[in-house]
């Protein structure tokens, strides 16, 4: 079991992932914008970030870059979570420090098995 | 019209020939110098009196007489008869002389005039009477050829400032840069002191451009309009006066009241010619020309010049709103077009999150794990699935082609598994195939080594099979195929879809690949897309320098080609680099 933190402004999005992992027996955490989200995610510290690109506010780009460049949280597991569909977006999302990108719509069921896959590679 | 215009009178000689035959003028060998007659008729003159002076002798020797009364008489008529003949030699010579300097004169000064001279004047003031005439004629004939000449020169002049104005306002379609370069051009070819032109704008005559000779000149824009002196807003200012305001001075006591001439010295305008500008059917505004200082009889080649120039203004200053119009729309297509395609990849972003929550809620709801789930709400949820991912089919086309119309779609080319693509299309498509009531086949020649953006042909041909699984009714059977097409000039990498399912109407064909495409009758009611799929199809292929082909016949199925250039690894430059470059098409043979 691990606590995983969910970023996303959609909320239907934040209660499907929440109810797809906590019935895998995860614990979630989730915040609605990236502020939030970087306030939250030092002191949580969870085993696994879900964040989404588009955003109002902060953008998962600048949560991303704020975190890798914070001693605290250079390791966390980050997967991104986004409709943003081009390859420029996913090769940017990368060079930025992402460990995984999945695009909107996802299959709930494919994105346990990349979390857990990541979790893996932790330890 | 305020003035009238003043002609250029050269008074008109009195008594000029009509046609002036200058050669009949010149002596001829066959008629005898007038010299030489008048010579001969004194000669003749002179031998008349020595015959009668020797005849006289005769009779008074013969007639008898006191011998020295006669002798004395004989003597003094010889005297008076040889007094007699030198007296009329030397009349004779003098009066050649008279009557034939003034002619050499004339005819010297003819010979200068033939030959072009227009600055010679005769001057006979010692000829006689009729000789003075004659000089008087040939006078006068050179001042009208004078002036002649000179509404000749004006008049190749006049043509070529305007030929000059109408080069210069013609090369630019900036407004203001046209009446900058016309003020100029008038300026220089009236030589005046300035030239101003005032265009048209909310009622009031905006200075548009000034041209001043020198330093010394003041701009009219330095006076303020003085609404009351009238004639002087009619000059300056621009009304809906089509004519020409033309005047000499603007000091004449006899035209202009004095509060009139006041506002023309205040404004510092002697002499002033203005010429309304046409553009279109309106008066746009006008063009004047004037002097500071000095009046100026303007001449009717000037008048008509202006006339000339306003119009060749007018013209310039039309093409150029019809270029500022243009210019307007295509920058307001350009910015509309861009708010679509941000709008329609902002959209179809929009769309992906709920479509992630339904597909998602789909998926784990008929997920094993999920018990009490019937078996029609099984079947219901499926339907929900398919119809959710046939959406976001329909979003990723829009997405797709709002960056094609964005030109961000450009291929990047790398080797492709071609036989490998194919198979990934026939897997992707196979749940669609309607419960395996339709057969689709896959046949690849092996070893094609095709050069293209992976991802791009994937989904044009996916878009085609996806095509004709549509539009193939149950029972009915889709080939793939991809190989080489060799022929003696190139060969090409054919990828086909043939099916047999209910076929295009010719005419609608052509139509096939354009945005937005749906088909009519029966193809209609099957249609359940926005007409995108195949006009991606297009655009990739293209975007390859491809051809896409399709053969059909109303309820004999289609076949869509594909047809790619065959390129090698190391050609993986950008497709739109290679326009018109089909040299460095290597053939690989399989």
């Amino acid at each position: 079991m691990s606590v995983i933190c969910i970023v996303d402004d959609d909320p239907d999005v934040r209660e499907l992932v929440e109810y797809k992992l906590v019935q895998n027996g995860h614990e979630v955490l989730s915040a609605t914008n990236g502020q939030d989200a970087l306030l939250l995610v030092p002191d949580a510290k969870p085993a696994l970030l879900l964040l989404d690109v588009m955003m109002p506010g902060l953008s998962g780009f600048d949560v991303l870059s704020q975190l890798r460049a914070n001693p605290a949280t250079r390791a966390l597991p980050i997967i991104m979570l986004t409709a943003k569909a081009q390859d420029a977006d996913a090769e940017r999302g990368f060079a930025l420090g992402a460990n995984d990108y999945m695009l909107k719509p996802f299959s709930p069921r494919e994105l346990l098995n990349r979390i857990n896959a990541q979790l893996m590679l932790v330890g | 019209m305020v003035g009238a215009v003043s002609d250029v009178g050269v008074q008109r000689p009195r008594a000029v020939p009509a046609r002036t035959n200058v050669s009949a003028l010149v002596a001829t060998p066959d008629s005898p110098l007038l010299a030489t007659t008048l010579m001969r008729s004194f000669e003749l003159v002179a031998g008349i009196a020595l015959f009668a002076l020797a005849a006289t002798a005769i009779v008074v020797v013969l007639v008898p007489s006191s011998s020295a009364a006669r002798v004395g008489f004989a003597v003094e008529l010889v005297f008076v008869g040889v007094a007699l003949v030198v007296l009329a030699l030397l009349l004779s010579r003098r009066s050649a002389r008279a009557v034939m300097q003034p002619l050499e004169v004339l005819d010297r000064a003819l010979a200068r005039i033939t030959s072009g001279d227009l600055n010679v004047r005769v001057q006979l003031d010692h000829a006689a009477a009729e000789i003075r005439y004659v000089g008087d004629s040939v006078n006068a004939m050179v001042r009208e050829l004078t002036r002649l000449r000179v509404i000749e020169i004006e008049r190749a002049k006049d043509q070529r400032v305007r030929r000059e104005l109408t080069e210069v306002v013609h090369a630019s379609l900036d407004r203001d840069h046209v009446v900058q370069r016309a003020v100029e051009v008038v300026g220089d070819a009236l030589e005046v002191d300035r030239v101003h032109i005032r265009l048209l704008e909310r009622e009031h005559g905006r200075l548009a451009a000034e041209w001043c000779r020198s330093e010394d000149i003041a701009p009219v824009t330095s006076v303020a309009l003085l609404d009351e002196a009238e004639p002087l807003v009619r000059l300056i200012g621009v009304t809906d006066d089509r004519n020409a305001v033309v005047i000499d001075d603007a000091r004449d006591v006899a035209r202009f009241s004095v509060e009139q001439r006041q506002a023309f010295g205040h404004v510092s305008v002697r002499a002033a010619l203005k010429y309304p500008i046409i553009v279109g059917a309106q008066v746009a505004g006008a063009i004047v020309a004037s002097e500071q200082g000095t009046a100026r009889p303007w001449t009717k080649s000037e008048v008509v010049l202006m006339e000339g120039f306003a119009r060749e203004i007018g013209r310039a200053l039309d093409h150029a709103r019809a270029f500022e119009l243009q210019r307007e729309m295509v920058e307001r297509l350009g910015v509309l077009d861009r708010s679509k395609n941000e709008f329609l990849s902002e959209v179809s972003r929009e769309l992906r999150g709920p479509l992630a929550t339904v597909l998602g809620y789909i998926e784990m709801l008929t997920d094993e794990s999920a018990q009490n789930v019937t078996v029609e709400q099984r079947h219901m949820l499926s339907v929900v699935e398919r119809s959710g991912e046939k959406l976001l089919v329909l979003i990723s086309n829009l997405l797709t082609m709002s960056r094609m119309e964005a030109g961000e779609f450009e291929p990047k080319l790398v080797p492709v598994d071609l036989p490998a693509l194919v198979r990934r299309v026939g897997e992707a498509v196979g749940p669609s195939l309607a419960n395996g009531s339709l057969q689709l086949t896959v046949n690849v020649e092996p070893g094609i080594q095709l050069v293209a953006d992976e991802s791009q042909i994937e989904r044009a041909l996916h878009n085609l099979v996806a095509n004709s699984v549509k539009f193939t009714p149950p029972g009915g059977q889709i080939d793939v195929f991809a190989g080489f097409e060799r022929s003696d000039i190139r060969s090409d990498i054919v990828i086909e879809v043939r099916d047999s399912g209910i076929g295009i109407a010719v005419d609608e064909q052509d139509e096939l690949f354009t945005r937005f495409f749906s088909a009519t009758g029966p193809r209609r009611r099957e249609t359940l897309g926005v007409g995108l799929g195949l006009y991606i199809v297009k655009q990739i292929v293209d975007g390859h320098d491809g051809s896409l082909r399709v053969e059909s016949q109303p309820g004999h199925g289609s076949t869509f080609t594909i047809r790619l250039p065959v390129r090698t690894g190391e050609t993986r430059r950008r497709a739109s680099d290679r326009a018109a470059d089909t040299t460095t098409d290597h053939p690989v043979t399989p």
